[in-house]
């Protein structure tokens, strides 16, 4: 079977592409070819978005940073001015996989295949990030967290483009972090990953609290039950066990070979205690 | 024997430029390369069985044959029961009536492209009738009227000990009355240790060429036995040995993968029906799903103490061998897991007994260290568990206990190295292991030429990847006194006329390589010794021209049998892990490592610290990270992503010592491939036991294990 390549230099001309039968965004490759070699994804037209211009920029404003969706991990783990405005973002972005992975990986590459188990949706959702989304029935913004239904299932129609992320700054007296528990290899999926981003009021209690977790249900799982443990408390040992509980409550793994559901499930509620107590600002840790 | 007229050998695959820095420069040529290269070639592809067990009852091609670019199928009924095997011939080329694994080989599918092949391959429509499986060692030995080999007497190299239907074979080492022995002891303890399955996990997969247009045929393969493959090829293709040429082809490394004929007979037979050259390349999930694993299975050890000695050892391993037998080489059908443990101490009684089992799973093979890998975990794990009884430090145990010097300087170094590791803090623990590696039985023949130009030593041994001809290269220069530039190893491939065992069992730098250095004597005594007033540099140069000849021919033998005199003598490791382990989540850290070895003569130091570092990190994989996942005969870890293997991040930092016991072993040349290996995993238990105070008796360690057992005593952080 003949399999097209397609290089359009426009995002119009990227949706016009994308109209014809199975055709696919190529934007970087490295889940996409995978399912490719496996057999498991056959698309007749790939339509690469290296050439659209505008879609692999970092620019801030006051309110917030846009990552461009076609940023390769490693760009955005060198990125001054994430590494700036969101360090644990940049921090999270430098740790996936390999080096090769994270060379080729694209942002929107990496959100569109809506694997659970993938660092950036997790850590991304916790800092209320925003996907913009263009298409040929105009464009539309959601929320991180809804971009993917289920497993490998986005929330996206065929001919959707995802152009960017936008995260807003960080409010003062705030926190992020992103954890994720490898007990295997050093660059596999993790078991269970948690993003948090926490913020404090004067006396050191938790103001808001926003907390999500990867690889322990079918999309990434906002942790509602777990952020509002914390809601209105400092960071003590207490407090932090109730959340440990409650995320372990909250979270709905399955077994495979990285662990079974029981220890996915500690382990979560472990990841999310430590998550959170990374983000107590410097001058409020011990 | 038939007159040969063999195709010229053509200089791709010859080693006679300087080939040791080809395999770092990404020059080094393997058998997809040669396959890369010839015009007019066919791709196969196979069709692999979805069914762990069942009945064949039809295989329709019409559809995979009617999409263009297909030029022929070929399938069991075509070509009838064509069986293969190292000891035992019970494994059909491809499945006839029946298949006894999903993944065997059903048939095969020639077209003008692999992604052809392998589109075609997946439209071959198979009809199966499934019975009943048998999944585990649970199943085999549970209630049940399955018989998977029902025609085993009659299989080439059938035994006539054949006490139940499902026994692939046993092994026994017996040397008194256990029995009588355990009654005298004080205090015996038993334990149960549990294994799962791991891959070979060569990083090249399995390739071939073959070429039987006209009256011979050639092969390229990634084969590591050229001999047995052309033996193999002409008995199972009806073709004579001397129509047949294996040429010498490279391997991107083995680990007792490469030495079954799983691609190269389907081949030759397409090759021959369609007139054209045939090549074929598994692909990775292919590999994981059909190639060499190692043993899963459990191994029992009892052990008694009479006044401190170790006075009785029982020892009962029960494996699961798989749907076949064919790619394990020892006659008793089961893996070299009897006598390893407790192997470096004095032991009164010894009763240890083994036995393999068929079942519906990929068939076991030669993993790198077939069974010592599983039975040195059990046996150092014991031995701590029983220093521990005792009251003693688990070295001091070792040291009061071992009968061999090597091991007591290796002990004596481990102690003076981890002493200042000590008091790191809470959860942080040290484990130490003793092992040994003998080099394999086998014979080979090096015939080595001076020249004018240099000298050429002509060896039938593939090289896997180990990186052996450059050990050839040194070992001849040494031996003759030139310089290594001056000596060139030209591989030949298949060749009745050099005797060759070839690569495994950590055989080859001890056996080929004495073998080099008797042709090197041999050269010494035609051309007489070098004469310092020669000026040195390549002197056989001169010396020909003096004695008026244009070059000197001999050869050399090197050989090893096991239990006779001259036997290369073991050579012995010991590995020293210190590990944090994290109470909460049970995931341990190895913060450090140091391994100590009581090495033969060193003849390539490169080549030596590159098998003990590989050897490390193998051992460290397949104790911590790697587990082939099979539920109900279907892989589940079906790539390398989900079959993870060590990345570089995982690896600890490494040091490595040396003991010399006695100046005699400078001299020597022994083996080294499988040894670093096997000593991870008991190093590590014994280290996460002084960590936290757990023992885990199952393979690989997860920090999930740990975990569990840090709450079923309730010790969890």
């Amino acid at each position: 079977m003949t399999l097209l390549w397609r290089r359009p230099t426009t995002l119009d001309g990227a949706i016009e592409e994308l109209a014809s039968d199975d055709a696919a965004i190529y934007a970087g490759g490295v889940s996409l070819v995978l399912l490719m070699n496996l057999g498991l994804f056959e698309p007749a037209t790939l339509v690469s978005l290296a050439a659209v211009p505008g879609l692999a920029a970092v620019t801030g404003d006051d309110e917030a940073v846009d990552l461009g969706a076609m940023c390769t991990h490693a760009r955005l783990a060198a990125d001054p001015i994430l590494r700036r405005t969101h360090p644990a973002a940049a921090d999270m972005f430098a740790g996936i996989g390999n080096v090769r992975v994270r060379s080729w990986g694209t942002l929107g590459g990496n959100l569109a295949h809506a694997d659970p188990a993938q660092d950036p949706p997790v850590m991304l959702a916790a800092l209320h990030g925003t996907v913009s989304v263009v298409g040929p029935r105009g464009d539309r913004v959601i929320p991180v967290e809804a971009i993917a239904e289920g497993p490998l299932s986005p929330a996206l129609d065929p001919d959707e483009i995802v152009t960017s992320v936008r995260l807003p700054l960080a409010e003062e007296r705030s926190g992020s972090s992103y954890l994720k528990y490898l007990p295997g290899t050093k660059d596999d999926y993790a078991t269970v990953s948690i993003g948090a981003h926490l913020q404090f009021d004067r006396a050191g209690a938790v103001r808001q609290a926003r907390l999500v977790a990867g690889a322990v249900g079918p999309t990434v799982v906002v942790l509602g039950a777990g952020s509002e443990v914390l809601t209105g408390h400092p960071l003590d040992p207490d407090v932090l066990d109730a959340l440990r509980v409650a995320v372990r409550d909250e979270v709905n793994p399955s077994s495979d070979r990285r662990g079974s559901a029981d220890y996915k499930r500690e382990m979560a509620g472990i990841v999310a205690a430590r998550a959170a107590s990374a983000c107590r600002p410097a001058s409020a840790r011990p | 024997m038939t007159s040969e007229r063999r195709p010229s050998r053509s200089s791709e695959t010859t080693h006679r430029d300087d080939p040791d820095q080809e395999w770092v420069s990404g020059r080094r040529r393997f058998a997809a390369d040669i396959a890369a290269d010839t015009s007019e070639l066919l791709h196969v592809a196979f069709v692999l069985s979805t069914e762990p067990h069942a009945r064949l009852l039809d295989v329709d091609a019409d559809a995979a044959l009617a999409l263009p670019g297909v030029v022929a199928v070929m399938t069991g009924a075509d070509i009838g029961l064509r069986l293969f095997g190292r000891s035992l011939r019970d494994y059909p080329v491809l499945a006839v009536d029946r298949v006894l694994f999903a993944g065997q080989r059903v048939a095969a599918v020639a077209a003008e492209d692999p992604e052809t092949a392998h589109r075609a391959a997946r439209m071959v429509d198979v009809s199966y009738e499934p019975l009943s499986p048998l999944y585990d060692l649970e199943d085999v030995f549970g209630e049940h009227d399955v018989e998977l080999h029902p025609g085993a007497q009659g299989y080439e190299g059938a035994t006539d000990d054949h006490p139940f239907g499902n026994l692939q074979g046993a092994d026994v080492v017996v040397d008194g009355d256990v029995d009588a022995a355990f009654a005298e002891c004080d205090h015996v303890r038993e334990d149960t240790f549990v294994f799962d399955r791991v891959h070979s996990a060569p990083l090249e997969p399995h390739a071939c060429v073959v070429d039987a247009r006209g009256e011979h045929v050639s092969v390229w393969s990634s084969n590591k036995v050229p001999n047995r493959l052309r033996a193999d090829l002409a008995l199972l293709a009806d073709r004579a040995v001397g129509d047949i040429h294996v040429h010498p082809t490279n391997i991107g490394g083995d680990f007792g993968s490469k030495a079954a004929p799983y691609l190269e007979v389907v081949c030759l037979l397409l090759s021959e029906r369609t007139q054209r050259p045939v090549a074929a390349r598994m692909t990775y999930t292919e590999m994981l799903g059909t190639t060499a694993v190692r043993h899963p299975g459990r191994l029992r050890l009892r052990t008694g103490l009479r006044q401190g000695r170790i006075h009785a050892h029982e020892a009962e391993a029960i494996l699961d061998g798989g749907a076949f037998a064919a790619i394990k080489p020892r006659a008793t059908r089961v893996v070299s897991i009897l006598g390893h443990a407790y192997a470096n101490y004095e032991v009164c009684v010894r009763d240890e007994r083994a036995m393999t089992v068929y079942s519906n799973n990929p068939p076991g093979g030669h993993v790198r260290s077939p069974g010592e890998f599983q039975s040195v975990f059990a046996g150092e794990s014991q031995v701590d568990l029983l220093a521990r009884t005792c009251g003693e430090d688990p070295i001091a145990f070792r040291l009061r206990r071992t009968t061999v010097p090597e091991v007591r300087g290796i002990l004596e170094e481990l102690r003076a190295g981890v002493q200042p590791w000590g008091g790191d803090g809470p959860d942080v623990g040290v484990g130490v292991a003793t092992f040994g590696c003998r080099a394999g039985n086998g014979e080979s023949v090096v015939a080595a030429r001076a020249t004018s130009s240099g000298v050429v030593l002509r060896v039938g041994v593939p090289d896997q990847g180990s990186g052996m001809y450059a050990t050839f290269r040194l070992l001849a220069a040494q031996a003759l006194e030139i310089p290594r530039e001056a000596v060139h190893v030209e591989a030949i491939g298949a060749d009745e006329t050099l005797t060759d065992a070839g690569a495994g069992s950590s055989r080859v730098t001890a056996v080929v390589g004495s073998a080099c250095i008797d042709a090197c004597s041999r050269l010494l005594e035609e051309l007489g010794p070098p004469d310092p007033d020669e000026g040195g540099g390549y002197w056989p140069a001169a010396r020909l021209e003096r004695m008026g000849t244009p070059e000197v021919s001999v050869e050399g033998v090197g050989r090893n049998r096991r239990g006779e005199a001259a036997a290369v003598k073991p050579t012995y490791g010991g590995l020293a892990l210190q590990v944090t382990v994290d109470r909460m989540t049970g995931q341990f850290v190895i913060r450090r490592a140091m391994l100590v070895v009581a090495p033969g003569r060193i003849a390539n130091p490169v080549g030596f610290r590159g098998q003990l570092e590989g050897g490390f990190v193998y051992g460290l994989s397949q104790a911590v990270l790697e587990r082939l996942v099979v539920e109900q005969g279907q892989l589940v870890t079906a790539s390398l992503g989900d079959y993870k293997l060590a990345c570089i991040g995982d690896v600890p930092p490494l040091e490595i010592r040396h003991v010399r016991v006695g100046a005699e072993t400078e001299g020597e040349l022994r083996a080294v491939g499988e040894l670093a290996n096997i000593g991870v995993a008991p190093a590590l238990a014994n280290a996460i036991d002084d960590a936290v105070g757990v023992r885990i008796r199952t393979l690989p360690i997860t920090g999930e294990d740990v975990w569990q057992a840090l709450r079923s005593v309730g010790q969890e952080g």
